[in-house]
C-alpha cells in the first residue's frame, strides 16, 4: 500500500509557547481510513490544523511523498467542524462549481461535476439553494460534496458528526464508507469511527497514546478510560 | 425582471457619485428623502429598514455636532455621507452580482472583485450572526436595562464579540485557502 500521509516527530506550540502536541508520528495509505480520537481538548483539531499546513509545526508532514504545497491542494479535500466556513456563495451549485472552475475546469465541466457531487449526497434538488437555507446534516453533506468535486486522493474530516442527529449520523457514515479514497478523520464519536475507520489513533494530552486496529483500540475500556473517551 | 434590477442598481450607483458633487441643500433633502423611501420599499419593513441605518444616522449627527461644537461652518458633509449610504446599500441590493459571478471568468479582476465582494459579505452575515447571539445570551442574565452589570456585560459582549468574530474569519480564510482560492 503507497503512503499519502507521512507525518514525523510533529511537535506544536502556540506562540512558540509550551508545546500542545509532542512528537506525533503515524502515516496513512492509500485508500485507508484512520481515525483520529481524543476528548475535548486532546489536540485533533489542531493536529489537523498542522497537517493542512495552517499552523507552522516542527517535524516532517508529507503529503504525496512531498510538503504539501499549493500545486498539490487540489489533492486534497477537507470539511471543515462548521459548514458555514466553507459554503457562502449565493447557491449550492455556486458553492460545489466555484473551486473547481477556480482551478481552470470550464464552466459545463464543473457543473456536471457538482451536480455529480451533490447526486451523491443526495443534494441534487438542493442546489439552487443557498446553504444558509439548508439544516445543519444538509450543510454538512453539501460541504462534502464541495470536497469531493474536485476529486481529491485523501480527505480530512473535522469532526464530521458534531451537532448530528442520528439520521444524519447514518446517512454520513455510508456516504463516506463508500468511499475509494485516504479518509483522516477526527472525532470522539466512537460508534461512528468503528464503523468506518480501519485504524486508530488516541490522543491525549497532545501525545499519540495508543494506535492500532479500531476493533483492537475499542475493547481496550481502560485505554479509552485513561484518554477521557467513555 | 434582472434586466430592471441592473438599470435601477446602475442607476441608483451613478445617483451615489452624483449625490457627492450636489451642493444644492433642496437637492440634497430630496436625495435624503429618496434614499429612505427606497431602503423601506427594498427592504419592505419600514421599522425594520429605519432601525438598520440607526448607526450611520448617529455617525452623521456626531458630525454635525463636533462641527457646531468646533465652531466652523457646518456643511453638507453629513448629509451626504447619508445619502451615499442609502443609495449605495439599495444599489448592492438590486444589482443581481451574485448571478454574474458564475460567469466571470477566474483570474480576472472583475471576478476578484466578485469574489471579495461575496467575501465581505459573508463575514458581515458571520458578524449579524454572532452579534445577535451574544445579545441573546446577556439578555438571559441582565432583565433590567440599567441594572446591576447591565453596561459592563455589554461592553465584555461586544469585547469577546471581536475575539469571536476574528476566530470565524481564520477558519473561514483558511477553508477558502485550502479550496484554492489564494491559488
Amino acid at each position: 500500500m503507497n503512503t499519502v500521509l507521512e507525518v514525523r516527530g510533529l511537535t506544536f506550540g502556540y506562540d512558540g509557547g509550551h508545546p500542545c502536541l509532542h512528537d506525533i508520528s503515524f502515516s496513512v495509505g492509500e485508500g485507508e481510513c484512520v481515525g483520529l480520537v481524543g476528548a475535548n481538548g486532546a489536540g485533533k483539531s489542531t493536529l489537523l490544523w498542522c497537517l493542512l499546513g495552517l499552523l507552522k509545526a516542527q517535524g516532517v508532514v508529507n503529503v504525496f511523498g512531498e510538503k504539501l504545497r499549493k500545486r498539490n491542494l487540489g489533492r486534497i479535500g477537507v470539511v471543515f467542524q462548521n459548514p458555514e466556513d466553507q459554503l457562502f456563495m449565493p447557491t449550492l451549485l455556486q458553492d460545489v462549481t466555484l473551486p473547481l472552475m477556480n482551478r481552470g475546469a470550464t464552466a459545463e465541466a464543473a457543473a456536471e461535476k457538482a451536480q455529480a457531487a451533490l447526486r451523491s449526497m443526495g443534494l441534487e434538488d438542493l442546489g439552487h439553494r443557498p446553504a444558509t437555507q439548508l439544516s445543519l446534516g444538509e450543510r454538512k453533506r453539501a460541504s462534502l460534496a464541495a470536497a469531493l468535486a474536485g476529486s481529491p486522493e485523501i480527505l480530512f474530516l473535522d469532526e464530521p458528526t458534531a451537532e448530528l442527529d442520528g439520521r444524519s449520523v447514518r446517512q454520513l457514515t455510508r456516504v463516506l464508507a463508500d468511499l475509494p479514497i485516504a479518509r483522516v478523520i477526527t472525532s470522539h464519536h466512537l460508534d461512528f469511527l468503528r464503523s468506518l475507520a480501519s485504524r486508530l489513533l488516541v490522543l491525549w494530552q497532545g501525545r499519540i497514546v495508543a494506535e492500532g486496529p479500531t476493533q483492537q483500540i475499542l475493547s481496550d475500556t481502560s485505554l479509552l478510560e485513561s484518554a477521557g473517551l467513555v | 425582471m434582472k434586466l430592471l434590477r441592473w438599470a435601477s442598481g446602475l442607476g441608483l450607483l451613478v445617483a451615489t457619485v452624483a449625490v457627492i458633487v450636489v451642493d444644492n441643500p433642496f437637492w440634497l433633502v430630496g436625495a435624503l428623502v429618496l434614499g429612505f423611501a427606497l431602503r423601506a420599499g427594498i427592504w419592505r419593513n419600514l421599522s425594520a429598514s429605519l432601525w438598520s441605518a440607526l448607526p450611520i444616522v448617529l455617525f452623521a449627527v456626531a458630525m454635525v455636532l463636533m462641527q457646531w461644537l468646533a465652531r466652523v461652518p457646518v456643511t453638507s458633509l453629513a448629509a451626504k455621507t447619508l445619502a451615499v449610504f442609502l443609495f449605495s446599500t439599495a444599489a448592492f441590493r438590486l444589482l443581481p452580482w451574485t448571478d454574474v459571478i458564475a460567469t466571470t471568468r477566474p483570474g480576472t479582476v472583475f471576478h476578484g472583485l466578485l469574489l471579495y465582494l461575496l467575501f465581505v459579505r459573508h463575514f458581515v452575515n458571520i458578524l449579524t450572526a454572532e452579534t445577535s447571539r451574544i445579545l441573546q445570551a446577556r439578555s438571559l442574565c441582565v432583565v433590567r436595562p440599567y441594572g446591576r452589570g447591565a453596561f459592563s456585560s455589554l461592553a465584555w459582549g461586544l469585547a469577546s464579540l471581536f475575539s469571536r468574530s476574528l476566530a470565524r474569519a481564520e477558519r473561514f480564510y483558511a477553508a477558502q485557502l485550502l479550496r484554492g482560492f489564494a491559488e
